[in-house]
């Protein structure tokens, strides 16, 4: 009887095997993050600028002020639960370091099904605003004044995750949103 | 002679009943083959109307659901309309200057609209009349030439005959239409032809004016191919399309003739040349003025932004208003699909599947029954030296043969079947399926349980009616096989 049972297990064994033999193998689309290019490396800087303040402080600071200022943000390159990059410009999110680190424990709380409606949800939209105070949005500037069609991940070799010193000028839009305009970008090791 | 021969040479040998059941097992097969492909169909139809250009609307406050409904798919019914105002915060100063030309009161120092930084492009709809069964949607020139559609978004809507409608020309004023593919050859309307639309619903109230047809799309595979298109300017000059203006709105106006008419909730322009739009001829229409903007509501507002990192705040910042609510109609799109379309093409595969069961039990049905007939042809060969094992292979040998056999002819049908209907799915959705075209992927590592990107795992669903087949073929085979196992030679030999 153990023979029965032999040939039986092996013709299942060999259903099952047959697709992953008859499908092919195709490479994976895994993409690793670039090194930067060499019109990208201007930007970067090789020392920390002096006196960079927290996104949430940088803020209050240009709030008052209602007008673009010189100012150095240090953040964590991230859109939190935004989208963190824009493909087709050198534009990117930054993320204040106290949300960027709570971010992760908060993100197991939250209830990502497609069936939870964040914008309806009180909490979900007093954290989103929460968030979107904590973010800077940075714009890599040409001399011209013009953002390179490249995504930043290309043109600087930048990772989500990497505590980044922004230099430049900052202004709160008529939406709100915190836009750095910047030409120097140093990355902490 | 080997294994396969024998067991093909028994299948021969009840040829009906093999048949019949090998049948059994090709409708079942056909008919999973042509829910996956539905299900496919539905899926490309969703991806390629995700993007259509735009990556958020703009419309009244309620269901979310709702708007992107009758914004994308111009279903459902219209929430609500938001002030014209509203919509002029996403135009620059150029753009609100041309629309404020005509407005009855001053609207403030020249400026930029207060979203409009972060806008590439605002098209406004305006929603709520039929054409047919069709929805008339108003909307600007804008609508063909700054959106473009696709997977990719980078195809361009295309007129089969004609051109785009003008926002004014001076052959046929504010009244220019275009119509989608479907439209078109439903209602069997040719270009230059006048048509009229119904307020309201299909079978409301006719409106008096007429729209002269200049363009008709090409199919795009979009909701568009499904709609009526005509001038905004238009739109606004049809009965009962103009908002009253209300006392604030008039004391705010300079005194003269014109509010007047307007504040008494007559239809300005109809007031103008003094007709009702059911006696008016066309000529009458064209010496129509355009509604000034106080007047004006629409609908919704498809937007492009000018970049995805600015949608979040713009989407915070309209929430929170009182006067208009975002929504991401990919996200929508995304939820429509994941939580309504997918467990009702579950339930319809679980039936296909069923079917292929049962199918699977008449496998065995067949067999079973024709083991008392086969003691003494089993006791023969197990005489001439057949193992026991041998004997159990054969019979599921036979068993698999019928159930990829019936499978391979249920394939056929069933690609058969899509490539028959291909016309008319491609007509409806836009969507095409060849004879050789496969249902989507399913990744066998996610479905394992695994999470990560493994690419490679990604099967055709339809690969995966291979390994099932055979796997129901050894478990419907295996208890007429174990009868055959059992047989007792010395017994049957003697009979």
């Amino acid at each position: 009887m153990t023979r029965v049972y032999r040939i039986a297990a092996g013709l299942v064994g060999a259903a099952i095997l047959l697709p992953l033999i008859g499908s092919g193998c195709q490479q994976s689309a895994g993409r690793s993050a670039g090194a930067g290019s060499p019109t990208g490396a201007e930007y970067l800087l090789d020392a920390e600028p002096e006196g960079a303040q927290s996104i949430v402080d940088a803020r209050a600071v240009l709030d008052m002020r209602q007008e673009p200022t010189d100012i150095v943000i240090v953040g964590c390159v991230s859109g939190l639960s935004q989208p963190t990059w824009d493909p087709d410009r050198a534009a990117f999110m930054v993320a204040d370091l106290t949300l960027a680190n709570a971010s992760e424990a908060a993100q197991a709380e939250h209830d990502e099904t497609p069936k939870h409606d964040a914008d309806n949800c009180p909490f979900c939209r007093v954290k989103k605003k929460k968030e979107l105070s904590g973010l800077a949005l940075v714009q890599v500037v040409e001399p011209d004044g013009s953002i390179p069609p490249v995504d930043a991940r290309q043109l600087l070799g930048l990772q989500e995750g990497r505590t980044i010193v922004v230099r430049g000028k900052g202004e709160i839009d008529k939406l709100g949103t915190f836009v750095v305009r910047t030409n120097g970008i140093y990355v902490r090791p | 002679m080997s294994i396969w021969r024998i067991a093909w040479r028994s299948i021969q040998q009840r040829g009906l009943a093999s048949s019949l059941t090998a049948f059994s097992m090709a409708l079942g097969v056909m008919l999973v083959v042509a829910v996956l492909s539905i299900h496919g169909v539905i899926q490309s139809s969703f991806r390629n109307n995700a993007n259509l250009g735009y990556n958020v609307i703009v419309g009244a406050k309620g269901g979310k659901l709702q708007l992107t409904l009758n914004s994308v798919y111009y279903l459902s019914q219209p929430i609500e309309n938001i002030a014209y105002d509203f919509y002029l915060e996403f135009l620059d100063q150029a753009a609100r200057e041309v629309e404020l030309a005509n407005a009855l009161r001053p609207h403030g120092p020249p400026r930029e609209g207060g979203f409009a930084p972060s806008v590439e492009v605002a098209i406004p709809l305006c929603l709520g009349d039929y054409f047919g069964r069709f929805r008339v949607v108003g909307t600007t020139p804008d609508m063909f030439e700054k959106l473009h559609f696709g997977p990719d978004g980078d195809r361009s809507y295309e007129f089969a005959q004609g051109r785009n409608m003008q926002r004014h020309s001076r052959e046929n004023g504010f009244f220019e239409a275009v119509l989608g593919s479907t439209v078109a050859a439903e209602m069997g309307v040719k270009l230059g032809d006048r048509i009229s639309t119904t307020h309201g619903d299909p079978e409301g109230e006719g409106h008096g004016r007429k729209f002269v047809v200049v363009g008709i799309l090409a199919p795009s595979g979009t909701p568009n191919d499904r709609a009526a298109f005509v001038n905004m300017e238009g739109f606004y000059l049809m009965k009962g399309h103009a908002k009253p203006l209300k006392p604030d709105d008039d004391a705010a106006a300079p005194a003269t003739g014109l509010d007047a008419m307007a504040a008494d909730a007559s239809l300005l322009q109809d007031a103008l040349v003094g007709m009702d739009e059911h006696t008016a001829t066309f000529e009458d229409q064209l010496a129509l003025p355009a509604l000034p903007v106080e007047q004006r509501e629409v609908t919704a507002i498809l937007v492009r932004t000018s970049s995805v990192l600015v949608v979040p705040q713009l989407q915070n910042v309209i929430n929170e208003g009182n006067q208009a609510q975002a929504v991401l109609p990919i996200l929508e799109i995304y939820t429509l699909f994941e939580v309504f379309v997918k467990p009702v093409q579950l339930v319809l595969l679980v039936l296909t599947a069923m079917i292929c069961v049962v199918s699977g039990v008449s496998i065995l049905v067949s067999i079973y029954n024709s083991m008392a007939g086969r003691r003494h042809e089993i006791a023969v060969m197990r005489a001439l030296g057949a193992s026991r094992s041998t004997v159990l292979t054969i019979v599921l040998v036979e068993s698999i043969i019928l159930a990829v056999g019936g499978g391979a002819v249920g394939w056929l049908l069933g690609h058969t079947l899509n490539w028959l209907a291909n016309p008319i799915i491609e007509r409806r959705t836009g969507v095409s399926i060849g004879f050789f075209d496969f249902a989507p992927s399913v990744n066998l590592y996610e479905l394992l349980g695994g999470t990560g990107n493994v690419q490679w795992m990604a099967v055709s669903s339809e690969i995966l009616l291979i390994p099932s087949l055979l796997i129901l073929a050894v478990i419907v085979g295996f208890l007429p096989a174990l009868a055959a196992y059992r047989t007792d030679v010395a017994a049957s030999l003697g009979k």
